[in-house]
């Protein structure tokens, strides 16, 4: 159910009135809890998903990679390729659970090591720009939402009293 | 209604309601000292940082900085030369100042003296012990992931012990200590609170090494040199302690 149809306090459930602005047991501003409850559902949830997913598609990659390749296959490179991939998946899980607590920090960690991993591979082989290109678009705009939505949340939060 | 209004706008309150609804003030804040005296206010909490987006903004710019020489130098091949390692990590420094200077009194607090505790520093020197420990072991079981850096100074830039420990553990322990310990950290602790900062900036110094199997502990490392900046509000200790976890990795190959 949406938290702005519970009668009562969006943080602490306690009853409320209409007319009260405040919680009266914890002091929560309803409109404003709402408002971080609103974010939390769409912005930070959805790139809670997005981080998840992209450490799963470096493992898909990888293996696409690995399945296309042509000719003798170095063994020592598809191992380095498949344990980089796989310690990249665990990490995004890592973060995937760190941002149910913590969208802000979360988003913000995801982004740099996104970003960081893209300019890597792009100065080291230029073709992988284009590669997924529409794919990294929509994570850095996912993550730019997340962020932007994280630091409205901490601002709200702060503000409460 | 128990007859109660809000001490600050006069409104009613409900039954044992510890915030008014109508302003949200805190009730019972009041506190009568005896029945003579009038009454007292009890202390106020402590006032949050300022919540500040600029103090991130300058936290990756110097991250950014920091990683474009790495991204350069990936981008030609080959290796680099000892004056290109050390122009790395100078540009990492200088980066990091401007961060710093771009933080204001935050950012050039860290440069000062630091508040130095007999067992604040016995914790920290055994944290980056069991870190060197972590490393050692790591490498000793996967010796094709984690290569040989001892032996790698020895063979191609012929340094000698002592200039290995100037170039690879004094010169980018000043260096990355200035950046991330003197701009990152501070410049998200305004957003993120202490703990969640010091992470965060453990995490971006594990990154920028671009180095999957080094994340574990270069973030356990970075976490520990946060620690020792938040809780002795200077970098300088860090230095030190990023200094010999540095020449004590070199050591143990050398």
């Amino acid at each position: 159910m949406l938290p702005g149809l519970i009668d009562g306090c969006p943080r602490c459930h306690a009853a409320m009135e209409s007319s009260e602005t405040f919680c009266s047991k914890c002091g929560a501003d309803r409109e404003s809890e709402l408002k971080i409850a609103a974010l939390e559902m769409t912005a930070l949830s959805s790139a809670r998903k997005w981080i998840l997913g992209i450490g799963v598609w470096y493992v898909i990659s990888a293996f696409l990679t690995i399945a296309m390749t042509q000719g003798p296959i170095d063994t020592h490179a598809r191992d380095q390729l498949l344990g980089i991939s796989f310690g990249l998946l665990v990490a995004h899980g890592l973060l995937f659970l760190w941002a149910k607590k913590q969208p802000l920090p979360a988003a913000i960690v995801a982004m740099v090591l996104f970003i960081s991993l893209q300019l890597m591979n792009a100065v080291l082989d230029p073709t992988t720009i284009y590669k997924g290109i529409l794919i990294k678009i929509l994570f850095v705009v996912v993550l730019a939402k997340a962020i932007q939505a994280g630091y409205e949340v901490q601002r709200l939060r702060g503000s409460r009293r | 209604m128990n007859g109660l209004v809000c001490s600050v706008c006069g409104a009613p309150l409900k039954e044992a309601a510890r915030f008014c609804g109508r302003c949200g003030a805190e009730q019972g804040l009041m506190i009568a000292r005896d029945a003579g005296a009038g009454p007292e206010l009890r202390e106020p909490r402590a006032p949050m940082p300022p919540l500040t987006m600029r103090g991130l903004g300058v936290a990756l710019v110097v991250y950014f900085v920091a990683l474009a020489p790495m991204l350069f130098l990936f981008a030609r091949g080959g290796m680099p030369s000892l004056g290109e390692l050390d122009m790395i990590e100078w540009l990492a420094g200088v980066a990091g100042l401007i961060g710093i200077v771009a933080l204001g009194r935050e950012g050039l607090r860290g440069l000062g003296v630091p508040r130095v505790s007999i067992s604040g520093a016995a914790i920290a020197l055994g944290a980056t012990a069991i870190v060197v420990a972590l490393v050692e072991l790591l490498s000793q079981a996967f010796p094709r992931v984690f290569f040989d850096e001892a032996l790698y100074l020895r063979a191609w830039y012929g340094l000698g012990f002592a200039g290995a420990i100037l170039h690879v553990a004094v010169i980018p322990a000043i260096t990355e200590e200035l950046a991330f310990r003197g701009a990152v950290l501070p410049g998200l602790r305004g957003l993120l609170g202490d703990r969640t900062a010091i992470a965060v900036a453990a995490m971006l110094f594990a990154i920028l090494h671009l180095s999957v199997p080094s994340l574990v502990h270069l973030t356990l490392l970075g976490a520990i040199l946060g620690a020792v900046r938040v809780k002795s509000g200077s970098v300088w200790p860090c230095v030190l302690i990023h200094a010999g976890y540095n020449a004590a990795v070199i050591a143990l190959h050398w």
